[in-house]
Formats: C-alpha cells, sequence, structure tokens
C-alpha cells in the first residue's frame, strides 16, 4: 500500500479532529477518500451526495485537478487536497 | 457568535467592494479562531456574470491555505460585495457555503460601500444563515 496524505480544508477541519492534514494508506485515489471518511464518518456528508463526491468539492493530486479522475494511482509520499469550491453572488 | 476585526481590515474590504463596482469582488478573511488578521483579495473567476455571481480559484484558494497553515494561521472566513443589492446573504450563497466559516457581505449601492454584515451557517446542514456581530477590535 501506499501512503499518502491528505490535506483537509480549514472548514472541515473540525470532523478530523482538528487535524489539518490525514495520512492514509491507498492505492488509488478514490480508495484514499473512502479510507478518509472511514476513519471520519462526520466528514463524509460534507464530501460525498448519494456516493458521489460533491459538486462543490474539488479534489488536487498535487497540483492537479483530478476530481474526475478518482482511479489515478498514487505515489509514496503523494499529497491530495480537498478544496472548497467558494461561490455565492447575488439571487 | 461574533467575528473580531480591526477597522483597517474592514475599510479594505469596502475598497476592494468599491473599486470592483459594479463586479462583484471576493476574498478571503484570514486569522484565528473569531479574530482577523488579514483580509487577502482573491480573484472574481466568474466570467459569466460577476456582477450578480464570484467564484474563487480552488487552486488559487489551496496555495493560500498552505501558505497561512505555515505560519500557524487560519482561512476563517469568505468576503464578497453585493452590487445594489442589500448586505444580507443571498439562497445562492447558502447554496454555496461551507459550515465553520464567516461569511461577510458588502452591499455596494452607486459605487459606494454602505453596510457590510457577517453570517454563520446555523449548524452544519445548510438550513439558515444566522447573523453574527461584527466587533471592532482596537487599532
Amino acid at each position: 500500500m501506499t501512503e499518502v496524505t491528505i490535506a483537509i480544508p480549514t472548514p472541515l477541519r473540525v470532523y478530523t479532529d482538528n487535524q489539518k492534514k490525514v495520512k492514509v494508506e491507498a492505492e488509488d485515489v478514490e480508495n484514499a477518500l473512502t479510507a478518509l471518511v472511514t476513519s471520519y464518518p462526520s466528514l463524509k456528508r460534507h464530501l460525498y451526495e448519494d456516493g458521489k463526491l460533491m459538486d462543490f468539492v474539488n479534489v488536487y493530486l498535487n497540483e492537479e485537478d483530478i476530481r474526475y479522475a478518482d482511479s489515478t494511482k498514487l505515489k509514496q509520499g503523494d499529497k491530495i487536497s480537498i478544496v472548497p469550491s467558494i461561490a455565492g453572488g447575488t439571487s | 457568535m461574533m467575528v473580531r476585526i480591526k477597522q483597517h481590515l474592514l475599510d479594505k474590504i469596502f475598497q476592494h467592494g468599491e473599486e470592483t463596482y459594479n463586479e462583484e469582488c471576493c476574498g478571503l478573511l484570514i486569522g484565528k479562531g473569531d479574530l482577523v488578521t488579514e483580509v487577502r483579495r482573491m480573484r472574481n473567476t466568474n466570467s459569466g456574470t460577476p456582477t450578480r455571481r464570484y467564484n474563487i480559484d480552488p487552486l488559487e484558494l489551496m496555495k493560500v491555505e498552505d501558505e497561512v497553515d505555515e505560519r500557524g494561521d487560519e482561512i476563517i472566513g469568505i468576503y464578497h460585495s453585493h452590487p445594489d443589492h442589500p448586505a444580507k446573504p443571498s439562497q445562492f450563497d447558502l447554496d454555496h457555503s461551507f459550515p465553520n466559516l464567516s461569511y461577510m457581505v458588502l452591499a455596494v449601492e452607486g459605487g459606494k460601500a454602505k453596510e457590510i454584515t457577517s453570517w454563520r451557517r446555523k449548524d452544519s446542514e445548510k438550513r439558515e444563515f444566522i447573523q453574527e456581530k461584527i466587533t471592532e477590535e482596537k487599532e
């Protein structure tokens, strides 16, 4: 198994015991995120809806947007970042 | 619930909203706990309707988050302007909100900053925003 780090954005750290970074072991991005929400179940509903990553959640592997490539294989020491999609405006 | 901020930082938000009028401005509130110690302008990357929408580039957000993490600070909130609209979050703002962040909304009328308010999600569900007090810290 490959050990990688997942960076947690500030507003979601309350669901990871205030940890900024969580290490998990997984072969691909999808399994890494599954391992994360298995360790921190209260995080799951802020990332997933109906079993899919929510629209407002971006996932980067190092600096590459891999939101739609969650079978991407991981290398030792990779950093996955969960980045909120910040948007708004007048109705 | 409250957010603490110095007047000169609020002035920076006002100035940003006036400069980008009649488009929305957006930026980050950086600090610790409920204290804002830095206001960081971000680009509004919404190219379709920037007069009534804002988006922050996720990659830029990630880089700022890494930077403030390094020095022990946090992104504690987001600000944006409502050109010629009230300083109240819209349903769209609520739908796109995250828990545990302060959301400041600046009303800019006719190019002039009018009022600023701050809001937080009531709980982790996207049910409603609760207004929080903006407390001015001494300079």
